[in-house]
């Protein structure tokens, strides 16, 4: 498998405490204030041009998993399940001991190197989103602007 | 209200050019994961926003992260009097 494929890099952000705990931080936050009714961080995109990025609708899309609404959560954006498994393992990361968090993301980066998981995930996430983008466009941006 | 709306527009322009520019920098550090790592930071624009800050001074992006944090923050203070004027 190419090298660029393989890399891994979000075992990286587990062996990071400064990294793990920003983004449990800053995620903690967006995921409370939405399900408050507002938001915390606006999608750059969104406001600049209106337009969607591939992440719009990931954070209602993950408070709706959150409350048990599964077909909500797919309906919003289909990544809801992918983006609470990474951060439920940022999570961790950021309360676990030293030793423990290196464990974890030598782990990760095992498979991260063996598989090319992340970026694969990645890529499929854009293949996603272009397949939204062109099938239902007025869909996937009223779907983002409510 | 305009006028509001008009800046916010404004710094989502800001956020949006650093943004990019960041996503740009992630796909050039190789190091850290290369594109794989940029198409993190595509989907998940806080994330972009939080690696950019921790490798500010290793890429020498200094001033973009000061810009793109100052628009943010301004983003949210505007939102926040845009939704307040607007019930």
């Amino acid at each position: 498998m190419p090298t660029w494929l393989t890399k891994p890099w979000f075992s990286s952000i587990l062996a990071t405490p400064m990294a793990s705990r920003s983004i449990t931080a800053m995620a903690g936050l967006q995921l409370a204030a939405q399900a408050l009714g507002f938001s915390f961080w606006e999608c750059p995109s969104k406001a600049a041009v209106s337009f969607p990025c591939p992440g719009c609708g990931l954070t209602r899309a993950s408070v709706a998993l959150l409350h048990g609404d599964w077909a909500e959560a797919l309906h919003m954006h289909a990544g809801a399940p992918v983006l609470l498994l990474c951060l439920s393992l940022i999570f961790l990361a950021a309360l676990l001991p030293e030793k423990l968090r290196i464990r974890l993301s030598s782990r990760i980066a095992a498979i991260e190197s063996k598989t090319g998981v992340s970026t694969l995930v990645g890529g499929a996430m854009l293949l996603y989103y272009l397949a939204r983008l062109i099938s239902d466009p007025l869909g996937l941006q009223a779907l983002v602007a409510a | 209200m305009a006028i509001v709306s008009i800046l916010a527009g404004v710094t989502g322009l800001v956020s949006l050019v650093c943004w990019v520019m960041t996503l740009i920098t992630m796909a050039q550090d190789k190091e850290a994961g290369g594109i794989g790592h940029a198409v993190g930071g595509f989907f998940c624009g806080l994330y972009a926003l939080i690696w950019g800050w921790q490798n500010r001074v290793k890429h020498n992006r200094e001033t973009v992260m000061q810009v793109w944090g100052g628009a943010v923050v301004a983003g949210m203070v505007l939102n926040g009097i845009a939704t307040a004027m607007a019930s």
